[in-house]
């Protein structure tokens, strides 16, 4: 077991610099501090009944993350995180947020009426003018009456709160079996499977439950071309989905032959096996592949899975 | 001895060490140049001014120039396109939804940017080449035209504008603020009447070998541009004259002609021609490909506004048009303005009239209302036969400035500012009877309404119409069925990224301070 604190100074970064600059690429610089606070744990255990073994490795690592510092009188980097043709970039990296936290609107649910969208007035009248019966209704934070870029915040983390893998070692005789999974929690990720730009461009089947009436859904918006309320351009926390999964990464079964048997063949071991990869995963994720490596953390621009793969081994010494 | 070796050892060994802990190890980069040892000679320099040429011919990968930008925000043109999500750079410009994060600003606002920081960085580090005396001071010359043609762009897209004249200390990078437009307005004049009073800058270059840079006839003819945006029509006539000299004959000091027929304008081996003014290259030899787009040196705008799925049918025969992405489709408002005017034909394709008599096929745009850009659409005859992509690849120049522009531009200035009418007439009639080109003299009555006219025929889709509304301030009663906001929608917002961390403000046209 590990507690640690770890601070993490002068981290290298192509913070933005001002387009009136002229610059055509951002240079690297030490721009930010970063505190990083967890708890690892590892567990194991092993026993022997016989000509029954079975031993059991855990680990669990907790993790929070904190950017502390980004420079004199920086409260935020420029720029962020940009998802195809959106209104806005889709992350920022704030002191006291976690690292490219996810940044956006915040929907609260959608005008079931066109009366309903007409009654979301505020000072100026109606806070969303383009919005019609079935767009979201996004929050207007800082409550000036019109939805502008202000009214973003930060709406989720994408690094996980814990991750963790377990091991399973059984053997009994002449056969062996090894399962091992890993998962992650307590993320957010930015599910973008879908192109912005073409209009035609295919759906998951989950825009089949899109708003179409009255009553109809609460969760998916009206499907319309132009998108005139800009209920797929705005980035907001429609986007975002748990990151949570828990997959079998390995099982394997394996069965060694008896020696007397191989030793005529002049072998001195032989094991055949079966063995599966990514058997399964368990998780609520709606996009392909929920563990999503290279690019940015948690940001699935529409990733290619992992493959699920069964293997057939023999595996011989002379 | 052992002692000694020993004692010799670890001094070998130690020191080093004790001086290595005193600073880190800088190292020149190797293989590559650095912004300080580079301008050293007169080649360096030279490449230098190529870089702030550069700009001139900037496409976004978001398909936004100067020109499609433009396009977009007139009445000549719908964003166009496969539908209502494709280009979203332009759509929000086509139908006025423009808001600090939507719209073509970033493009627009970083590329000017990018040009008055080449300029200003070669204008810097001119003083220190060794090199010819006379070619310097025709860079130099160069160079402060460039940064004129940059910032008079910056300041008529958005108005507020940080002036800078000199490459940036880094301290200072992040709180450089805005200023008043009529400081840019001046510096924009001082660049120029600096390059004019310049002996080394050439009345006009050797189009075998020097086609495309800047002369003093550019000069004179920008300079009367910026003065007529500034309403200064006495100082824009006179600059002008001096550009248009005659009317309808050459001018012998710069060259300018009017070419004899409208039509050969538009065909993409016609570079350079003895009507051009400020011509913007494009070629088919770069070997552009979709890995970095605003690297090719095609004409972006040849593949963007050719009418998709265009195919002539079996048998037929129809001008050979590529099929192409319907970007900015042709509005019936457009159409109609031409009514029998010669121009039409070689401005407009008709695709609908060609597709009802059986010659074409083709898809229609996005807001499509039949019509595509015959200027600009692309050549099957033009198509690259060498690397690249060859959509990407199409060599049609673009004009930024020609004489036709320039004659309606002095026309303008004496007819609202005073001076010869008789000049006035002279020169709209001069365009006039090249339209026609039928040998008859076709004359034009000296009014505004008819400059308007004259203007929107003579020069559609080439990125003129929406400065023109804008400065004629009639672009809220033209645009207002595109949704063009009074008071509003005359300048783009500033970007809203730029906003950032930074001094800059945004407009107040746009909900900001300034």
């Amino acid at each position: 077991m590990e507690v640690y604190r770890k601070f993490t100074k002068d981290i290298l970064q192509n913070p933005r610099i001002p387009n009136y600059l002229g610059a055509v690429s951002s240079p690297a610089a030490n721009v930010a501090d970063m505190k990083n606070t967890g708890l690892e744990i590892e567990l194991g255990y092993r026993k022997q009944m016989g000509d029954f073994t079975l031993s059991a490795n855990g680990n669990i690592s907790f993790l929070k993350n904190e950017v502390t510092n980004l420079g004199k009188g920086i409260s935020y980097l420029g720029g962020g995180e940009t998802f195809q043709s959106s209104n806005y970039p889709i992350t920022r990296t704030a002191v006291g947020q976690p690292y490219n936290s996810f940044y956006g609107f915040k929907t609260a649910g959608i005008f079931q009426t066109q009366a309903e969208a007409d009654a979301y007035t505020g000072s100026n009248g109606k806070i969303q003018p383009n919005a019609k019966a079935g767009d979201f209704r996004f929050e207007d934070l800082n409550g000036d009456g019109v939805i502008s870029e202000a009214d973003r915040t930060f709406i989720g983390n994408p690094t996980p709160k814990y991750t963790y893998g377990l091991t399973i070692n059984l053997a009994y005789k002449a056969f062996d079996f090894m399962v091992f999974g890993n998962g992650v929690g307590g993320n957010e990720i930015f599910q973008g499977l879908r192109r912005l730009d073409i209009s035609n461009a295919n759906y998951q089947t989950a825009a089949l439950g899109r708003w179409t009436g009255p009553g109809s859904t609460n969760t998916f918006p009206r499907i319309v071309n132009g998108d005139p309320s800009g209920n797929f351009s705005n980035p907001s926390d429609f986007y975002l989905q748990k990151g949570d999964y828990f997959r079998v990464k390995v099982v394997q079964l394996g069965y060694n032959l008896p020696k007397t048997t191989i030793s005529k063949i002049g072998m001195s071991r032989a094991r055949v096996y079966v063995m599966s990869e990514n058997l399964f995963t368990i998780t609520k994720y709606t996009g392909y592949d929920p563990e999503i490596g290279g690019g940015v953390m948690s940001i699935d621009r529409g990733i290619y899975p992992q493959a699920r793969s069964f293997m057939l081994g023999l595996s011989v010494g002379f | 001895m052992k002692k000694y070796i020993k004692f010799a050892v670890a001094i070998t060994v130690v020191l080093p060490l004790l001086n290595s802990c005193k600073k880190f190890v800088e190292v020149d980069p190797r293989g590559v140049f650095t912004e300080s040892n580079y301008y050293k000679d007169q080649t360096e320099a030279f490449n230098g001014l190529v870089a702030a040429y550069d700009i001139l011919g900037y496409q976004s990968g978001n398909y936004v120039t100067k020109v499609s930008a433009s396009d977009a925000g007139s009445d000549d043109n719908y964003a166009g396109g496969g539908g209502s999500s494709d280009v979203p750079a332009l759509q929000p410009f086509s139908n006025y939804s423009l808001d600090a994060a939507r719209g073509p600003q970033e493009d627009l606002w970083s590329s000017g940017f990018q040009g008055v920081f080449r300029t200003n960085i070669l204008l810097a580090k001119l003083t220190g080449v060794t090199m010819s005396e006379t070619v310097k001071a025709r860079y130099v010359a160069e160079a402060k035209v460039l940064r004129a043609y940059y910032y008079f762009d910056l300041v008529r897209w958005f108005k507020n504008v940080p002036l800078m004249t000199a490459p940036v200390d880094i301290e200072q990078a992040y709180s450089i603020p805005q200023v008043a437009p009529a400081l840019v307005y001046a510096q924009i004049e001082k660049d120029l009447k600096e390059a004019i009073a310049e002996s080394n800058l050439p009345d006009k270059v050797d189009l075998k070998t020097e086609a495309g840079r800047m002369t003093k006839g550019i000069a004179h003819a920008l300079l009367g541009k910026v003065y007529l945006f500034e309403k200064k029509y006495t100082e824009a006539a006179a600059e002008l004259a001096l550009v248009n000299g005659t009317p309808g004959q050459a001018n012998g000091t710069y060259g300018y002609q009017l070419v004899a027929d409208f039509a050969s304008l538009w065909k993409a081996s016609n570079k350079f021609n003895s009507e051009s003014i400020l011509e913007i290259a494009h070629t088919s030899k770069s070997n552009g490909t979709w890995d970095c787009m605003t690297c090719t040196e095609g004409n972006l705008l040849n593949i963007m506004v050719a009418p998709r799925d265009y195919t002539i049918l079996q048998g037929r025969t129809a001008p050979d048009y590529i099929s192409g992405y319907g970007i900015l489709t042709v509005t019936k408002q457009a159409f109609d303005a031409f009514r029998n005017d010669p121009r039409k034909a070689a401005s407009i394709i008709n695709l609908d009239s060609l597709k009802k008599a059986g010659d074409i096929n083709y898809g229609e745009s996005y807001q499509g209302q039949g019509f595509a850009m015959a200027k600009f659409s692309g050549r099957v005859s033009d198509r690259t036969t060498g690397g690249g992509e060859p959509v990407l690849n199409y060599p049609q120049n673009m004009y930024e400035i020609r004489l036709a522009d320039t004659y309606l531009m002095e026309a303008e200035a004496i007819i609202v500012g005073g001076g010869n009418i008789a000049r006035a007439t002279a020169l709209i009639t001069a365009v006039r009877n090249r339209a026609y080109a039928d040998g008859l003299q076709h004359p034009v009555a000296p009014t505004l309404a008819n400059i308007m006219t004259e203007r929107h025929l003579e020069l559609a889709f080439e990125g003129q119409r929406w400065f023109d509304l804008v400065r004629w301030g009639t672009a809220a009663q033209v645009l207002g069925f595109k949704g063009f906001i009074a008071g509003k929608n005359e300048i783009l917002p500033v970007p809203l990224l730029e906003l950032d961390n930074t001094q800059i403000k945004q407009s107040k046209e746009y909900g900001g301070s300034l």
